[in-house]
């Protein structure tokens, strides 16, 4: 029925089923990836359900499309709503989103886990030693370490030389491979298994040892008697479509249901479910990254296919504007829909693929967005602010600057009211982009929020025991429980979390 | 299938702006060759209800465009290429955000099916997996 011991593809299951077990952890991706092991290692039963496909190395295709369509969510067709659009990007197949992210590893800023613990007191439950002993443990677990600088290729040297020349602190990205080519494919999926993501880390380790997990099988609701969850009801995908069939089934959890359906739906769940119990806050207080790239045509061949997606940053300006830099091996087809002109003069810049550099920034936004329920599903409601804007733009100039200063002959600063190709001379022409978030393309792929931890039901949605205020049984270990936003990336800092969290949960069980 | 016969043709129509046949020096595989308009209406018939019907109005709207940009009297499908890119641009630089934004999209969804295409990859010198290249390091 599935691809190895203990997967069962809910592709195959033609009628109603049910299944048990001490803990079901909804989703696979970086915090219930990490929940599930730790539960698994700890003795307990555990089945995970997870609503896309497992996908190996083996299924891996070179281009986005295919990638779009087997490993995202609704194919990549999703964007937050505002005045202006932020697309967002977010896994849908056991690994979750680390199986299409970068692997970039940042431990949690200290000032960020002061404040958690200031503003909401999650201080004894996530403090600086929980948090050192669960980085220690996943970095030897994931084998955590800086890329090797003979596979760094031209994109990430630029960079580095960028940052050298402009006299910005930089460094290699620290990264959770092992065996990287530097195939720059991190989003199509690794096709060489060196990515280690939950799809090739916890959830076969714990396979092995007795843990199952659904695959193309999505929570719809979580069951529950007199606010005490005891389960889930689930759908079953078609295969290769985005339909789920009307069979239906049911997952009995004896100790408790986990949440790790990612910032968008796990609260979603929760208030579909009407299990908001004594929380106000289910939903609110949705945060992001929202990020900016430009392009840069130089003279001497980049090849921005060889090399990891992302492999040098610099958290320069982090502290001071809010901001952090890094490079991004963008594939030819999201260079291209970014690449200015029509025909031949598009094409001339397309062929000029292994010319091109690219960077990105995203912003530590002050924003609160919100995920709202509709009957098309979760919608996440969120905008930058002018000041998040403001500081986009700056960056976009920093970016240019570091381009021009290592020989770039044009950069794509792609800000709407600018020229979309400027050279050295025309930087200034930056400063009078309006900020005005509609004036940038904007992405996010790090989502946080929707159902933060705290002690006040009013603001938070989980307690310090990472279970919703008021209800038995229901817990939360993903992206959606941070607090606050990071301002740094955050895959690290959710499987520390889930970890602590997870280890909690198993020893109130017992 | 997300589109009707219309819509289609219309997509085609789109797309081409983009990725005109023959005219790159080293591309040299057009639209059909790939089969682009035919990964991206599947593709856009896996995408979420809401998001389908996006398309839907895009593909209307850009129909349209030449008019209510004052490019042309005729709608987008009845004009020669250079009067299509002039609607394109147009749309690129419109002082409506979301006119901008469907333009935007277009372009991605078309330069996402094009080079799903393994030869128009090959022919901008893109490495394929197997590609020696990537066997130089395969350390811890
Ligand atoms: C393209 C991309 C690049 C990124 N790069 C980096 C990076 O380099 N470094 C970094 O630190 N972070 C990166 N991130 C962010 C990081 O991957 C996420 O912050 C992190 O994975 C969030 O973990 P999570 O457990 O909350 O959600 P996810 O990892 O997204 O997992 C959620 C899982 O739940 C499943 N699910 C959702 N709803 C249901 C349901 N109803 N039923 C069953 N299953 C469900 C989903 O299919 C998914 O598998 C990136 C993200 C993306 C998308
Ligand atoms: S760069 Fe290539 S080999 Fe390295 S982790 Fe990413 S996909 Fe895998």
């Amino acid at each position: 029925m599935g691809k190895f011991k203990n997967h069962i593809d809910a592709a195959d299951i033609s009628k109603y089923r049910e299944d048990s077990a001490d803990f079901v952890v909804v989703g696979t991706g970086a915090g219930g990836g990490i929940a599930g092991w730790v539960l698994t290692e700890m003795g307990y039963e555990v089945i995970w359900v997870e609503a896309g496909p497992y996908m190996t190395a083996e299924d891996f295709r070179d281009d986005v499309y295919t990638s779009m369509l087997n490993l995202a969510k609704d194919a990549g067709a999703t964007s937050m709503m505002g005045r202006a659009i932020v697309t967002y990007l977010q896994g849908s197949c056991v690994g979750g989103s680390p199986l299409i992210n970068s692997a970039i590893v940042w431990r949690t800023p200290e000032e960020v886990v002061d404040e958690w613990a200031e503003k909401f007191g999650t201080g004894n439950v996530i403090n600086n030693r929980t948090l050192e002993y669960a980085f220690e443990k996943i970095e030897k677990l994931l084998n955590i370490h800086p890329i090797e600088e003979e596979i760094l290729g031209g994109n990430n040297l630029l960079f580095k030389e960028a940052c050298e020349k402009m006299g910005y602190e930089s460094r290699v990205i620290r990264r959770n491979t092992r065996g990287c080519h530097g195939s720059n494919r991190c989003v199509q999926g690794c096709p060489f298994k060196a990515k280690l993501s939950p799809d090739v880390t916890f959830v076969p380790w714990s396979l092995e040892k007795g843990a199952r997990v659904y695959s193309n099988c999505r929570v719809v609701k979580i069951i529950s008697k007199n606010r005490k969850a005891t389960g889930v009801e689930v759908v079953f995908k078609e295969r290769g479509k985005e339909n789920y069939r009307p069979v239906k089934g049911r997952i009995y959890a004896r100790r408790g249901v986990i949440l790790a359906a990612g910032a968008i739906d796990t609260p979603h769940l929760i208030r579909k479910s009407r299990l908001q119990g004594d929380s106000k806050a289910v939903g609110k207080f949705f945060m992001a990254h929202p990020g900016v790239g430009i392009g840069g045509i130089f003279d001497r061949e980049i090849n921005i296919s060889l090399g990891p997606s992302q492999g040098y940053e610099s958290p320069h300006f982090r502290k001071g504007h809010h901001f952090k830099m890094e490079t991004i091996g963008l594939p030819i087809e999201l260079l291209s829909a970014r690449t200015p002109g029509f025909g031949r003069e598009f094409m001339k810049r397309i062929e000029n693929y292994n010319y091109v550099a690219v960077w990105d920034s995203y912003v530590k936004s002050e924003a609160h967005g919100q995920v709202m329920s509709t009957i098309f599903g979760p919608v996440p409601k969120y905008e930058p602010t002018k000041r998040d804007t403001e500081i986009l733009i700056f960056a976009i100039k920093k970016m240019a600057e570091m381009m021009f200063e290592v020989g770039a002959k044009v950069v794509f600063p792609g800000i709407y009211g600018i020229p979309e190709e400027i050279t050295k001379d025309q930087l200034n022409l930056i400063d009078e982009a309006e900020p005005d978030p509609r004036n940038l393309l904007l992405y996010a792929s790090h989502l946080f929020g929707g159902a933060r931890m705290g002690v006040d039901p009013r603001i938070s949605v989980v307690d310090l025991n990472f279970k919703v205020h008021g209800v038995e049984n229901l817990f939360v270990t993903d992206a959606s429980v941070f607090p606050t936003n990071l301002g740094v990336n955050p895959q690290h800092t959710v499987m520390a979390v889930s970890m602590i969290g997870a280890e909690r949960i198993g020893e109130s069980a017992r | 299938m997300a589109f009707n016969r219309w819509e289609k043709r219309t997509l085609e129509k789109i797309v081409e702006v983009f990725f005109p046949p023959g005219v790159g020096d080293r591309l040299k595989r057009d639209l059909i060759e790939a089969g682009t308009v035919e990964r991206l209406d599947y593709m856009i018939s896996r995408y979420p209800l809401q998001a389908r019907l996006l398309f839907h109005i895009v593909i209307w709207v850009t129909y349209w465009a030449p008019i209510f940009l004052f490019v042309s009297i005729l709608p987008f499908n009845f004009l020669n290429w250079e009067k299509r890119k002039k609607a394109m641009e147009k749309m690129f630089y419109s002082r409506i955000y979301y006119v901008r934004q469907f333009a935007n999209l277009l372009k991605l969804v078309a330069a996402i099916s094009f080079f799903a295409d393994e030869e128009a990859r090959r022919e901008v010198g893109i490495p394929g997996i197997d590609d020696p290249i990537y066997s130089k390091y395969m350390g811890g």
